[in-house]
């Protein structure tokens, strides 16, 4: 049986179709709440301009994933999604032990916690991969790049102007060290 | 683990192994939990950097959106600390034109901290050239050279290593990476009119290097003091590209 579509999920559609009206309807309804939420936990109207950014952001990225269904009102998710985002920013901050006013209220936020975290999560995990991506050389980027989009590894290897067998061991050295980075990070382990 | 097991790993995913040797290597997995450890690992790698690079122009787009709309609902802190009643005249007392003075003389101090970075500390800052990794690619007499051409840019010998990759390019004209050393042995050589020529070409092309001559066109550029063309070409560097952040960082400070 498949889930009913969420009533909100018109601004899930917004978001995914990068519509003007749709997204100036967001903003219009939601972001006052949440400039009184980061300004009433120390930040500014500019930290609540870019958290609410961000969050739609992570939100939209979420939502590309296949399967991705709105199962609560889209004000909850957002918020909790931008709380998480400013508790995180706090904490980067200030280094420290960090507590949060909440500002709003939500009934049965279940669905809502459960969606805002993922996002977080999966966001924070995707950074994680690119960010040890970014740190390889741009001869290893651009042949793993050209390799898992498609081309095959002998396209590949013409493309970069090199032996078929240099192509093939250089990739598994590239990827041997990639996912070696990838899983010494401590967040590797914790973000799940 | 053996980058050979990588190959392996890249294969299965790939769908590139036959029958037998898929149901051997799934046999594998099964018994072994290390190698169904790299497996998960390498495959969400894959997964997540495709994804990634699928959605970049979507994101993109949305992101120029948000950035429109967004302007437009946030008190932006820019208005805060104002004075009020405007127009009113104050006299200093005599004792506080000292203070004021030591006031101004900070704002000079900090100014001439503070103004914006000479070319050559911007160069120095952003200018640090990846190593060198031909390696080798088959056996040939270039090999020789292209190995010394390696060995000799990854100590600074520029000079050197760019008289060995001109001796390479002769007999391979078309290797783009060794074209882009030999144009950063120019830009370090401060032979511009040389850097410019190779990393417009490359930067032009379709190449996968295109990205990353067009990052030291810019810094060549910005060498010669030449901010308008240094920025134009720092503009042509896309969201995809590693070199991004570095190149929208620079931008802000040119």
């Amino acid at each position: 049986m498949s889930v009913p579509l969420h009533p909100d999920s018109r601004y899930i559609k917004a978001l995914l179709d990068n519509d003007n009206r749709g997204i100036s309807d967001i903003y219009a309804r939601f972001s006052a709440r949440i400039e009184r939420f980061v300004c009433t936990n120390s930040g500014s109207a500019d930290d609540a301009r870019d958290v609410f950014q961000e969050a739609l952001l992570a939100i939209a990225q979420q939502a590309r994933r296949p399967g991705f269904v709105l199962t609560c009102p889209f004000e909850a998710y957002l918020y909790l999604v931008c709380r998480g985002k400013w508790f995180n920013e706090l904490k980067r901050r200030k280094r420290s032990t960090v507590t949060i006013s909440d500002t709003e209220r939500f009934n049965d936020t279940e669905q809502a916690d459960a969606l805002a975290d993922t996002v977080l999560v999966e966001e924070a995990r995707n950074k994680l991969f690119r960010l040890f991506f970014d740190r390889l050389s741009e001869g290893c980027r651009a042949l793993l790049k050209l390799s898992w989009t498609g081309l095959s590894m002998q396209e590949v290897s013409d493309n970069l102007g090199v032996t078929y067998g240099y192509a093939r061991k250089r990739k598994s050295e590239c990827i041997a060290q990639l996912t070696e980075w990838i899983q010494a990070s401590p967040e590797f382990s914790s973000l799940k | 683990m053996a980058t050979e097991l990588y190959t392996k790993i890249e294969d299965y995913l790939d769908d590139a192994l036959d029958d037998q040797e898929r149901q051997a290597f799934e046999a594998e997995v099964r018994t072994d939990p290390a190698l169904a450890q790299q497996l998960a690992v390498v495959r969400e790698t894959r997964q997540r950097l495709i994804t990634q690079w699928a959605n970049e122009p979507a994101e993109t787009a949305l992101l120029e959106t948000l950035q429109k709309i967004g302007s437009e609902h946030f008190k932006s802190g820019a208005g805060s600390g104002q004075a009020g009643a405007g127009g009113r005249l104050f006299r200093l007392a005599p004792g506080w034109w000292a203070a004021a003075a030591a006031v101004v003389a900070t704002l000079i101090a900090a100014w001439f901290f503070l103004r914006p970075p000479s070319n050559e500390r911007l160069y120095a800052q952003y200018g640090a050239f990846p190593e060198a990794d031909f390696t080798v690619r088959g056996d040939s007499p270039a090999t020789n050279d292209l190995s010394a051409a390696e060995a000799a840019f990854n100590r600074k010998d520029y000079a050197e290593a760019l008289s060995l990759l001109q001796a390479y390019l002769t007999g391979h004209p078309d290797d783009a990476q060794a074209r882009l050393h030999a144009g950063l042995c120019h830009l370090e050589l401060k032979q511009y009119p040389d850097a410019t020529a190779i990393f417009s070409e490359i930067g032009g092309s379709n190449n996968v290097w295109a990205d990353e001559a067009n990052w030291f066109l810019a810094l060549t550029y910005l060498r010669q003091d030449k901010r308008t063309d240094c920025a134009r070409i720092l503009k042509l560097i896309p969201q995809s590209s590693g070199r991004y952040e570095q190149a929208a960082e620079l931008l802000s400070q040119i």
